[in-house]
């Protein structure tokens, strides 16, 4: 540890800021408030007495229990198509490849209402698969796999960018030196492309994950809110809020909380070297 | 071990052929953008050239001609390696562990690649690294890890890019030595600007330019009578060219005549070139009279310090003089001299054709 003295402020070299004119400090405390004073008016709002039991209530705990499962299995999803997407698009060259990468960010701009439409006519019992998954004895929409596609469809984006671009700014040098050492493509990508992309990785998953956990638009449209089998968290506080206020904001306070960690894990991933 | 290489990358302006016997090493030298990594590229499978075929040892690397792909071996199965000016460590791997990324893509078990890459850093003087994480390490500790890395694969082509180009000069010395060592019967192609690198590491020369080969031949015989311009001024000689005007005499677009001595008489008419060492070169203020001597006028274009002597610049001519004799002729640049070199001092040699006709 260096000598006491030369961390104290008084010693310190600062930055001089270039390009901050005085006056962005008033819009930018305008900023902070208005993210800021939400929670905290949500926060007065909770009444702390009964929030043990409103958060352990039977539809509290299911509604939970299934929004975790469902945003892990939607976090899996996306992982396993979207990783390979992120490197198609970083690294293979085709015709219309600028549509695809537009295509696979259409879920962020999307609202989510509209994309809960859209799977219901593709997965709907009279959609475009529906009906062919209907005959082999599947039924997608209003089950819990129809809240897992909607998450995944919402989620997905988050991860195929921080990866493309990570991918991009890693570059090819090592997959090359990796590949004259006699590394097959494969052994490529499990040996040092994805070690490489390990913090990119770690946190668009963090953010699949937490955008998965607050899907509402989408699931609702598409599977409905069924208690244990589609009524995710979310969906429980959207419908607690009409007969029982605080039981909602209880409930909030613990998407919050999950919401805080998730970016927390997500800023410690940083590169190691 | 034999390597036969052509190809045309119409990209990057890359035009060439070459034969190598197994077991030596190459020189690649060339201005930069000449087409020297492309080259690097097309051998180790990085780069499809539009055009072209590499065998090595009897196996066809790839064959493409104007129907299409014949035959294209991927990277990782043609065994050769490449190490470049960046070492290019894995970072998330200690070194050992990049020591044994080739055994273990070759299938080995983990202990196995690991004792040979052990066997390897010490082949290189690195051996007590092998518990360092890839990232601890001074450029010419990682650049001796590359080195091992490399060499463990077990490469039968090895492809070096300027390997201790961004090394101090000391350390370079030393990798250099370790190289020298190493690459001893190994078939390799080296690319490089250092003439260090030419005279302790290869057994021949090929120059580059824009994409073409100018010039080959031993290294010996290259860095003695460089016949491009650009392998003249990498080892510090004049080149002239001109027209054979007599056995022993030949005439320079401006009409300067330039007498030597030649290995066999030159045929009048056909292109020629004349090599001296600039310390051959003395400069006069007036035309020298006296002994029959070449000379030549010019303005001085630059004076640069050169160890303990003065090079002077004029035009593409080179003269090394003390700074006592600066001093004494009182030269700045712009002055118009005399530059004069005795003709015992000048090597006289039939000019090669354009596409470089290999001598040897």
């Amino acid at each position: 540890m260096p000598d006491s003295a030369l961390r104290s402020p008084r010693l310190r070299t600062r930055q001089a800021p270039v390009g901050l004119p005085h006056w962005a400090a008033l819009p930018a405390g305008l900023a902070v408030a208005f993210l800021g004073l939400p929670l905290l008016a949500m926060l007065s709002r909770v009444s702390w007495g009964q929030f043990p039991a409103l958060v352990t209530s039977e539809s509290s705990r299911a509604a939970l229990a299934l929004s975790l499962r469902t945003s892990v299995a939607a976090t899996v999803l996306c992982l396993l198509l979207g990783v390979p997407l992120a490197l198609v698009l970083a690294r293979a060259r085709f015709p219309g490849q600028h549509l695809v990468r537009a295509l696979a960010l259409l879920p962020l701009v999307l609202p989510p209402v509209v994309a809960g439409i859209a799977l219901l006519y593709t997965f709907g019992r009279r959609g475009l698969l529906g009906e062919t998954l209907q005959v082999a004895g599947i039924q997608v929409a209003f089950s819990t796999t129809a809240v897992v596609l909607a998450q995944t469809f919402v989620a997905m984006p988050f991860l195929v960018i921080s990866l493309e671009g990570a991918l991009r700014t890693v570059g090819q040098r090592y997959d090359e030196v990796a590949a004259t050492l006699g590394a097959s493509p494969t052994t490529v990508l499990r040996r040092v492309t994805l070690p490489l992309l390990a913090p990119a990785l770690a946190s668009g998953t963090v953010l699949a994950f937490a955008r998965a956990l607050g899907e509402f638009g989408a699931t609702i449209t598409f599977a409905g809110s069924l208690q244990g089998v589609t009524r995710t968290l979310p969906l429980e506080i959207y419908l607690q809020r009409e007969t029982d206020a605080d039981a909602a904001v209880a409930l909030s306070l613990v998407l919050v909380v999950v919401s805080a960690v998730v970016i927390a894990v997500s800023r410690r991933t940083r590169s190691p070297w | 071990m034999s390597l036969h290489l052509a190809a045309s990358v119409p990209d990057r302006q890359l035009d060439v052929a070459l034969e190598r016997p197994g077991g030596t090493s190459l020189a690649v030298l060339g201005p930069n953008g000449s087409g020297k990594s492309s080259l690097l590229g097309v051998l180790a499978g990085l780069l499809a050239p539009a055009r072209g075929r590499v065998e090595l040892d009897g196996r066809t690397l790839l064959d493409v001609d104007a129907t299409g792909v014949r035959a294209w071996v991927p990277a990782h199965r043609r065994r050769v390696a490449l190490l470049a000016q960046d070492p290019l460590l894995f970072p998330h791997l200690d070194v050992l562990d990049n020591v044994a990324f080739g055994p273990r893509s070759a299938g080995l078990p983990r202990r196995e690649a690991r004792a040979l890459a052990r066997r390897w850093l010490g082949e290189v003087d690195a051996g007590d690294l092998a518990d360092r994480p890839a990232h601890a390490l001074s450029g010419g500790q990682a650049q001796r890890v590359a080195l091992a890395r490399a060499l463990a694969a077990e490469p039968e082509l090895l492809l070096l890019d300027e390997p201790l180009a961004s090394l101090d000069v000391d350390v370079a010395g030393a990798v250099r030595a370790t190289l020298g060592r190493v690459l001893a019967g190994r078939t390799t192609i080296l690319v490089t600007h250092d003439v260090l690198d030419v005279a302790l590491l290869a057994d021949d020369v090929v120059v580059l330019e824009a994409g073409r080969i100018v010039e080959a031949g031993p290294a010996r015989d290259v860095m003695r009578m460089p016949r491009s311009a650009f392998a003249a001024s990498l080892f510090g000689l004049n080149l002239v060219t001109g027209v054979a005007i007599g056995p022993e005499a030949l005439r320079t677009p401006d009409g300067w005549i330039v007498a030597g001595l030649a290995d066999q008489p030159l045929s009048q008419g056909e292109p020629a070139l004349a090599v001296f060492q600039p310390a051959a070169v003395s400069v006069h203020l007036h035309a020298p009279s006296g002994s029959p001597r070449n000379t030549v006028a010019g303005l001085v274009t630059a004076l640069e310090p050169l160890g303990h002597l003065v090079r002077v610049r004029v035009g593409d001519l080179k003269a090394d003089i003390t700074p006592a004799a600066v001093a004494d002729l009182g030269l700045v640049v712009g002055n118009r001299v005399h530059l004069a070199v005795k003709a015992a001092e000048v090597t006289l040699d039939p000019a090669p054709t354009r596409e470089g006709s290999p001598r040897r």
